[in-house]
């Protein structure tokens, strides 16, 4: 009797089993900073008409908001890269292992982007100024080419969130879970409108609905989607030593 | 249903591909920039401000000064620029050296080759500083302007008879009889004379030729007189296109370029200094600039400082 496969199994169960608890996890914080989004968006539009002494301690408290969803943002980013990284090591598809790896890199990679676009705008205007191109051209050219690379640069992050969308899907479909197959498109309908709202100006509120319903979704789907993946009991030490010895 | 890693791998790319392209299409219509389409472009404006002349000029010590190297940069700019589809040159200048003014008329007939110029003469656009716009496609004045004063001159200063009454002698040993020309220590000569005119009249008559190379001058007598006249008269003479304001001449600009009405414009100004050249400016920028006025100048005090319009 070869006891190698069912030792793999039972590691593959809970690699599997590890990654769907983190990626929950995940879409639960995740759905806690688009809830802190709709609520800061809220706040911002119910600000116009505020006193300059309760806009202060508005803007603080939105600043410790913001802070707080930074927090979580990395917590969550780290999370998927750690639960798509349970999933690569599962085999359960390759597609998992390329997830992880863009999961990982698309935000570094985006947010260069735009730091870069930034940086390389920030010293032109600079240059220009030496040489005396009038501040008007310079505000125009410098929002124009900064939001250029911002779209390059938000699109790359984007397609960390759509190859996760999409294994996501995949995940829901192998697993037959409703939930997550439903989470999986709203999410990745939140992560088009996303894109869009940075550069449209717009549907900032329904990127946020959808990611918050779609994280909700998402962290049921995984959280019900781990039964696929139970990890057996632990076996005691003789029934295995009687294994291996017949 | 179980999709293929291939079909997973084009779903997300797809996907991605139609995100990125929603993207752009919708960053075309809010951010100007991305436009496939070439941009709209806009007027340049470019001042020319004060006396015409070098750094190192005995002129460019009494009041403002545009400096032809540093209005040619802007000129340059302005030629090699495609956005600038047409260049106003805003004009307030009474002159300057013969040198100055011309190395900018020949830059400004370079710009004019390749895009509609407009002069606006705001104050003053005399002498050397109407040399310099001759070659726009249009010139306006201000109707309070003062244009024209088409000539050259040249002054010598003496003071041998004050140095005489302050007991102050003189020695100039020279190898030629003319070398010190135009010395303050002493009277022109005749001989000398005759050579300042005819000077004077050779770099008139290139002046001269430039003028009715680029306007149809209605009565040249009173044109090559040398004396400046109001716009209302520039215009009888020739000398201008129209009178109008700083807004009229933008608007001729567009118009000659095909502009719409609401092309931006954008003033050119000189390089600012940068913090090293602020700091250490005095030490390393003019040392050749002289603290004293030289004596050449002094025939030109005081400085013209315009025209004084009682009220009413």
């Amino acid at each position: 009797m070869n006891i190698v496969p069912h030792y793999f199994m039972v590691h593959v169960s809970v690699e599997a089993y590890n990654g769907l608890a983190r990626l929950r996890t995940a879409a639960a914080l995740g759905a806690t900073v688009s809830l802190f989004e709709l609520l800061s968006q809220a706040a911002g539009v119910s600000l116009g008409s505020a006193e300059p002494g309760e806009l202060l301690s508005a803007v603080a408290v939105l600043m410790v908001v913001g802070a707080l969803m930074l927090i979580l943002g990395l917590a969550t980013w780290v999370l998927k890269v750690l639960g798509w990284g349970n999933l690569c090591k599962a085999r359960l598809r390759k597609f998992y292992c390329l997830t992880r790896l863009i999961v990982l890199g698309a935000p570094i990679a985006g947010m260069l982007l735009i730091l870069a676009g930034v940086l390389a705008e920030f010293f032109r205007a600079f240059s220009s100024v030496a040489t005396g191109l009038e501040p008007l051209l310079l505000e125009d050219k410098i929002v124009a080419s900064v939001s250029g690379y911002i779209v390059a640069g938000l699109v790359t992050v984007a397609a960390g969130n759509v190859f996760e969308g999409v294994a996501s899907f995949d995940l829901g479909l192998l697993t037959k879970e409703r939930a997550l197959a439903i989470g999986s498109l709203l999410y990745l309908a939140a992560a088009a409108a996303s894109v869009l709202s940075q550069v449209g100006r717009a549907l900032e509120s329904v990127s946020s609905a959808f990611s918050l319903a779609a994280n909700v979704l998402l962290a049921a789907g995984y959280h019900a989607a781990r039964k696929h993946f139970t990890v057996p009991p632990p076996q005691p030490a003789a029934a295995v030593a009687q294994v291996g010895g017949g | 249903m179980e999709l293929s890693e291939k079909k997973l791998v084009a779903i997300s790319v797809a996907i991605l591909a139609l995100i990125a392209a929603l993207a752009f299409l919708l960053a075309q219509t809010t951010l100007p920039e991305l436009q496939f389409a070439p941009p709209m472009g806009y007027v340049a404006v470019i001042k020319i401000e004060g006396t015409i002349a070098y750094q190192t000029s005995q002129l460019a010590l009494f009041g403002s000064t545009s400096s032809p190297d540093s209005i040619s940069s802007l000129i340059d700019r302005a030629r090699k620029d495609s956005s600038a589809k047409a260049v106003v040159l805003c004009i307030d200048s009474p002159g300057g050296s013969a040198a100055a003014s011309e190395a900018l008329y020949f830059k400004v007939k370079e710009l004019a080759a390749s895009k509609p110029v407009v002069a606006f003469i705001r104050e003053y656009g005399t002498s050397g500083a109407y040399m310099v716009v001759l070659p726009s496609k249009l010139i306006v004045a201000a109707n309070s302007s003062i244009v024209g004063s088409v000539g050259v001159y040249a002054s010598v200063l003496t003071f041998d008879t004050l140095l005489e009454k302050l007991g102050v002698k003189v020695y100039v040993y020279k190898s030629g009889e003319l070398k010190d020309i135009g010395s303050p220590f002493r009277e022109p000569t005749q001989e000398e004379a005759k050579i300042f005119e005819k000077m004077v009249s050779e770099i008139f008559s290139l002046f001269k030729e430039r003028v009715l190379a680029h306007r149809n001058v209605t009565d040249p007598e009173e044109v090559f007189s040398g004396r400046p006249f109001t716009a209302r008269e520039a215009l009888e003479l020739g000398l201008v296109d129209r009178i109008g304001t700083y807004d009229d001449a933008i608007a001729l600009a567009r118009s000659l370029a095909g502009l719409p009405a609401d092309t931006p414009v954008r003033e050119l100004s000189p390089p600012r200094p940068g913090l090293l050249q602020l700091l250490l400016g005095g030490a390393f920028y003019h040392r050749e600039q002289l603290v004293v006025p030289r004596v050449e100048v002094l025939a030109l005090w005081p400085p013209l400082t315009g025209l004084q319009v009682p009220p009413g």
